[in-house]
Parts: C-alpha cells; sequence; structure tokens
C-alpha cells in the first residue's frame, strides 16, 4: 500500500480544528499525541494492530483506520463533520445562549437600576411632600397668628417674636428689624433681639449695599451678616431685615420663608403703620384742638355742636352751652357770615373767627371765640390809668396854685389877730372869733392840699402803732353835724393797728359820711350805724376787721361792681366826685390794708376794713 | 434899712409887711420879678423876700440879674420839680428856705430879722 501523508507542519496544528487526517509511521503520529482534536489515524495492516498505536488511540481521541477501509474512513468523515457540525451549532447555541444571558443580565442590571431610581424618586417625592406640608402648615399657622392679632401697640413685637421663633428652627438669628420712614420723614428702625423690641431713629439706606456698615453707625457694635427684604405694597419705602449668624447654609430657606410672607406681612404692617399714623394725626388734632385759648368748636348748620374744645352734652347747641341762650346770638358769625366782636353773655366780650367746610353735603362751620374781655378791661383800665395821671398833675398844680393865696389868707388873719397889730385896741371877741373860724379853715384846706399832693406824689405813707378806736373818735368829731339824726354803736377793744392815721381819718371820714348821706336818702331816719371788730385767719394771716354797717340804701349790684372805681358815684351830680370809695381804697392799700363791701338795694352795706393783726 | 417882699400874692405880701410892721421894722413890697429888680436897683434893702413862680421874671432870673449881694430868703412851695433848685441852691446870697404854706408867719418874720440885723441893732 502506498503511504501518503497529509502533513501539516506540526506548529500549524491547532486545538480548533475540528478533525486532522494524520497518515504517517507511529513516531511521526507521536508528535501529535497532546493535539485535541480529532486525528484520524490510517494505519497501515502491518502496525494496525500495535500495541503502542492502540495505546495512542485509547489515550486520545485517535482514530485507526485501516488504510484501505475508505468506506469506514468516509463513515467515519461523516460522523466526524456531523460531531464537528454538531460540535459547531453546540457552540453557537452555547454562545448564544451566552450572549442571551449576557443580554438578559444586561437587562435585568438595567431594570434594578430603574427601580431603584424610581423608589429614590419614590422616597424623595414623599419627603418634599412633607416638607410642602410642613410649609403650608407653617405658612398657615403664620397667617392665622397675623389675622387673629390686634394691630395694636405691640402688634411689631409679636409679630418679630413669631417670626423670631419660627427662623429659629432654621438658622440662628441676632435680629430682626424694620426699617420705616415715619410721618414725619424720619427713618425708624424697630427690631427684636429675642427678649425686647428697640427702636433706634437713624436714617439707613437699605437699597445701598453697605447696610452692615451704616447698622454699625447707628448702634455702634459690630453687626453680622444682613439679609433684607423690601416690602412691597406698602405706602411708604420699609425694609424688613434679619441678622443672621450662619447665613450660608440657611440663606435659601430664609429667603423662601420670608418670600412666602412678605406679601401678607407688607399689608398688615401698612395697615399698622397708617393706623398708627392715623392715631398720630388724630391725637394731633385733637390737641390742637383743645389747644385754641378761646372756646372753639364745628358746629352744623342748625347751631348743634359737633366738636369743641370744652365740656358739653352731646347733641347740645353752642348757644346754649357758650351763652345761655335759647335761640342763636343775633351777632353770631354764622348768622352775619362775618368775623364779628359781640358780648356773648354778662360780662364776657368775644372776637370770633369762623370758616365754613362741606362734610358728607352738609354745611360746617369752625368758630373760634377769642375772649376779649380782659383786654377790654385792660383797655379801660389804660385809659384810666390815663385819666388818673392827667387828673394828678392837673389837681398838683392846683393844689399849688391854691397854696399861694391860702398862705396868704392864713398869714394875713394871723397878723390881725396878733395884738400887736392893734397895739391901741383889741379886736372884738366875736370879730376875733370869726377869724379863728377863718384860721381853722384854711388850716383844714391847707391840709387838704397836702395829702392830695402826697396822694398824687404816691408817697409812702408812714405808718405808727395807733388804736383804731382812737383815730374813730377824731373823725367822729368832724362827723356830729351829720351824726346828729343817727343812733352809733360802737364795740371795739384791742383795736391797735400799723396806720397812718391820718389817711385813716380820711378814710373813716369818706365812709361814715357815705353812710350818713346813705341813710339820710331812704329818709326814715334815724338810721343806725354799727362799727365792730372781728379776729380773722385767713390765707394772708391774721386779720382785724373793722365793719362798719349802716341801714341806708345800700348798693344794687352794678353799683357795687364798679364801686371802686374813680368816679362811680349814686350822688346827684355835684354833690360827690366819685373819688371818694376809690381814694378811701386807695389809702388802705397803701397802708397794706383793704376795703371790702357787702351790700344789695334797700338793706343797708357792710363795709369791712382789713387790716394786718399785729 | 427896710425889707423887701416879692411875692404875686396880695395877701402874702400885705401879711408879711404887717407882721414885720408889728415887730417895727418896715417892709418894701414888689408883685413880680421885674419890678422886684427895679426897686433893688434904686433901694438897699437889709433882706429880700423872694417867691420863685411869679409872672413876669421869677425869682431865679431875679437872682441872675440882681448885682447887689443882699441876702435872700426864698418863699415858695417847693414841689420838687424844680429845674432851678440847683442854682437857687449854689447862690451865696441865699440864707433860708421857706416852705409855703407858712405855719406861723411871726416865725417867719423873726427869723429873717434875727439871721440879718445883730442882736444889738435890733428893735
Amino acid at each position: 500500500m502506498n503511504k501518503f501523508f497529509l502533513l501539516p507542519e506540526s506548529s500549524q496544528i491547532k486545538n480548533e480544528t475540528d478533525a486532522y487526517l494524520l497518515i504517517g509511521e507511529l513516531s511521526f503520529l507521536d508528535n501529535f499525541i497532546n493535539i485535541k482534536a480529532s486525528k484520524i489515524l490510517i494505519a497501515t495492516p502491518d502496525v494496525i494492530d500495535d500495541k503502542k498505536l492502540h495505546q495512542m488511540a485509547s489515550c486520545s481521541n485517535f482514530f485507526i483506520t485501516e488504510t484501505d477501509n475508505f468506506t469506514r474512513l468516509s463513515q467515519f468523515l461523516k460522523s466526524i463533520q456531523i460531531e464537528s457540525e454538531k460540535n459547531r451549532q453546540v457552540q453557537f447555541i452555547k454562545s448564544e445562549i451566552q450572549k442571551k444571558r449576557k443580554k438578559l443580565e444586561f437587562l435585568n442590571d438595567q431594570l434594578s437600576d430603574e427601580s431603584e431610581k424610581k423608589i429614590e424618586s419614590l422616597e424623595k417625592s414623599h419627603i418634599e411632600e412633607t416638607e410642602k406640608n410642613k410649609k403650608e402648615k407653617s405658612l398657615l399657622h403664620f397667617l392665622d397668628f397675623i389675622q387673629s392679632e390686634s394691630i395694636g401697640d405691640d402688634f411689631v413685637e409679636s409679630v418679630f417674636r413669631f417670626i423670631w421663633k419660627d427662623l429659629k428652627k432654621i438658622t440662628r438669628l441676632n435680629l430682626i428689624g424694620l426699617s420705616m420712614t415715619t410721618l414725619s420723614d424720619r427713618s425708624k428702625i424697630l427690631f427684636y433681639d429675642g427678649s425686647g423690641e428697640s427702636m433706634s431713629i437713624a436714617g439707613v439706606n437699605f437699597s445701598a449695599t453697605n447696610i452692615a456698615i451704616q447698622l454699625t453707625s447707628v448702634w455702634g457694635r459690630p453687626v453680622g451678616k444682613i439679609m433684607s427684604w423690601q416690602l412691597p405694597e406698602i405706602s411708604r419705602e420699609s425694609y424688613l431685615f434679619l441678622e443672621v449668624i450662619d447665613a450660608q447654609d440657611s440663606q435659601n430657606k430664609i429667603n423662601s420663608y420670608i418670600a412666602e410672607r412678605i406679601a401678607i406681612l407688607s399689608m398688615y404692617l401698612d395697615r399698622w403703620m397708617i393706623e398708627k399714623e392715623i392715631e398720630v394725626a388724630v391725637d394731633r388734632w385733637k390737641n390742637t384742638f383743645r389747644s385754641f385759648s378761646g372756646s372753639t368748636h364745628v358746629v352744623d348748620e342748625n347751631f348743634k355742636i359737633y366738636q369743641s374744645n370744652y365740656a358739653r352734652e352731646n347733641g347740645e347747641f353752642c348757644y346754649k352751652v357758650l351763652a345761655q341762650r335759647d335761640s342763636p346770638c343775633s351777632m353770631c358769625p354764622i348768622i352775619q357770615n362775618r368775623n364779628t366782636n359781640f358780648v356773648i353773655k354778662e360780662g364776657v366780650s368775644v372776637k370770633t373767627y369762623f370758616s365754613q367746610f362741606k362734610l358728607q353735603l352738609k354745611n360746617y362751620f369752625f368758630v373760634i371765640y377769642e375772649d376779649i374781655t380782659k383786654l377790654n378791661q385792660l383797655h379801660s383800665h389804660i385809659i384810666q390809668t390815663e385819666k388818673m395821671s392827667t387828673l394828678g398833675r392837673l389837681g398838683n398844680h392846683l393844689a399849688h396854685e391854691l397854696n399861694n393865696p391860702l398862705t396868704g389868707i392864713k398869714s394875713y388873719v394871723q397878723t390881725i389877730l396878733s395884738e400887736k397889730v392893734t397895739a391901741s385896741a383889741t379886736l372884738p371877741a366875736s370879730t376875733k372869733s370869726d377869724l379863728n373860724e377863718i384860721l381853722k379853715a384854711t388850716i383844714r384846706c391847707q391840709k387838704i392840699i397836702k395829702n392830695f399832693i402826697e396822694f398824687s406824689q404816691k408817697k409812702e405813707p408812714s405808718l405808727e402803732k395807733v388804736r383804731f378806736s382812737e383815730v374813730l373818735q377824731n373823725t367822729l368829731v368832724l362827723l356830729k353835724t351829720a351824726l346828729r339824726s343817727h343812733r352809733l354803736y360802737i364795740d371795739l377793744k384791742n383795736d391797735e393797728i400799723l396806720v397812718n392815721s391820718h389817711d385813716l381819718q380820711q378814710v373813716l371820714f369818706n365812709l361814715i359820711k357815705n353812710s350818713c348821706q346813705a341813710m339820710q336818702d331812704i329818709g326814715t331816719a334815724p338810721g343806725t350805724i354799727k362799727i365792730y371788730q372781728e379776729i380773722k385767719d385767713m390765707q394772708a394771716g391774721a386779720k382785724i376787721l373793722f365793719h362798719i354797717e349802716d341801714t341806708g340804701s345800700g348798693f344794687n349790684e352794678a353799683i357795687l361792681k364798679n364801686i371802686f372805681q374813680p368816679f362811680m358815684t349814686t350822688k346827684v351830680l355835684g354833690e360827690g366826685t366819685g373819688l371818694g370809695l376809690y381814694l378811701s381804697k386807695k389809702l388802705l392799700n397803701n397802708m397794706n390794708a383793704n376795703l371790702k363791701i357787702v351790700s344789695s338795694a334797700n338793706k343797708g352795706a357792710k363795709i369791712t376794713l382789713i387790716f394786718d393783726r399785729l | 434899712m427896710k425889707f423887701l417882699v416879692v411875692d404875686d400874692e396880695v395877701l402874702i405880701r400885705k401879711s408879711l409887711i404887717r407882721a414885720f410892721a408889728a415887730l417895727g421894722y418896715i417892709c418894701d413890697e414888689a408883685e413880680n420879678g421885674l419890678q422886684a429888680l427895679e426897686k433893688i436897683k434904686l433901694n438897699n434893702y437889709r433882706a429880700i423876700l423872694l417867691d420863685v413862680v411869679m409872672p413876669n421874671k421869677n425869682g431865679y432870673e431875679v437872682l441872675l440879674e440882681m448885682k447887689k449881694k443882699t441876702p435872700v430868703f426864698i418863699i415858695s412851695a417847693f414841689t420838687g420839680d424844680d429845674t432851678n433848685i440847683g442854682y437857687i441852691q449854689s447862690d451865696p446870697r441865699v440864707l433860708e428856705y421857706i416852705n409855703k404854706p407858712f405855719d406861723d408867719i411871726f416865725n417867719i418874720v423873726k427869723l429873717v430879722i434875727d439871721k440879718t440885723i445883730p442882736a444889738g441893732a435890733k428893735v
């Protein structure tokens, strides 16, 4: 048999090859023993029984066949082919499976990833939901709080306290503040530091970037990180600000917290500010109204008082309260449609200023009544003083003019009375007594003139300790004629006072003479004069009072009111000067004493002289 | 030597003349300053009793224009507001101020005599 060998190089033989057909001698075949592929060995019959060959065949997949047995070989090759095909198929399926598995694994992985994500997002949304709920709850709480809080003085403080409590959960706060412009255009800062509300008045520009620096200079201390928000929808520029310690982490939370509330907060703060301003404005107006010096009111067209700075019942009429009348005053500025001057009630003169305004289609009048009574009094007092000073000058001049002839008369009488003038014969007794009367009269005239000059020169009277009764007795001598038809009762003791006895005598003379005349006037003589004393402790100290009571015509109220005015007289023209009581009071005042009169018409008068008690 | 009384009030002049006469002295009279100056020029008076407020030259003017060294007694109701009082006070001829109204005319006359006539020469 021909031997042929298909010889691949041993190095070319690879394991992957399905089968090799190896034909050769044993020694050659030995080289391939370790190759795992199926090998076909075509052996010659002479070696087919070789033990070694069989050994080889048994240890590996050698197929041994005879060289001439082609049928078998083709069968074998076929089987190898089939097997190899099978193997390939298996291999393919295996790889397919492998692929599919890998794909599956990948898909699986993907799936788990996806689900993980889903779970995560689910969890996240749950947290968000809770967070949102929490936020909403907190917001609602805030709304509840701000709605229920009364907008009073401590409104801002309680709002601050509320926000403080909320923000404490988010961050570390140092201060909550509110900067706003007040009515007077001043910038005011209200702030809360966790313990109490404080206020500073300072101009801080919150639209600038250096707020912290500005606040440092206001408070005089280092200021931390400032966050500020302008309050929207507020009548004037206002800012809410926080001084925070660790702003970095919580900034967003704080921002969103404030952002959610700032609109509502603004609204309420605006209301608070407006109410506060209204309060201030109303207060200011009320005070202004009250501070008008005269009576001031607002009345409607029917004179019903709408507002006033004086006490009154509701719905009263101005003429009733102010003028005590039952109908409007004829000189009312509203009726006259001009500012008027008039006597609104007895003893009270007013000057009016009025203006009209419309409110809800009704006319109202604003009227000020300036009390000019005192002004008028002062005016008449000035005129009176002027009058008196002219009179004084005139009197002074007159007194001097009179003094000259009086001196002549007196001196002449003195010379005539002197025996030496009529050396040869003495004057007849009757002439002498007449001359003496003239002399006495001139002396009295001189005294009167002297008093008048002293009075007009307002000299301080020299005071001396005298008994009232003593001066009275001296005076009564001068009034003998006037007193003749009346009864006189005197009850005086321990009546020493410090006076100028001459002035007192003048006063008593005036007073008793007046009384006598008053009693003469009613014609029911004899009248009675009682003179008695009383000791009284008054505010100004212990006083001794001397009363002179008469049963004369007395004074009516109108006269009594002006009784100490100069030129006031009840006597017929020419009978009295109207200076008696005026001068008496003046003289007494100069002696630190006073004069009072109590009287009513036809019921007599009680005149009281008041002196310091010694 | 006579005295001179200068006063516009006739009763004062007459009473002074009578009072001087009663004590044995003669007193001349003038009713205003002008008259007085003429009389002073013509006569040598022992003393002059001079009123201040008078028509036709007042007492102050008399003092100003009078050259003689005759002693002067001012008889006046001093009111305190006389503007010429300073001059009158500084005039060495003015011996005394006598206030009007007089308390007793004889005291006045006696004072004038005492001041101007030596004790031995009195009547």
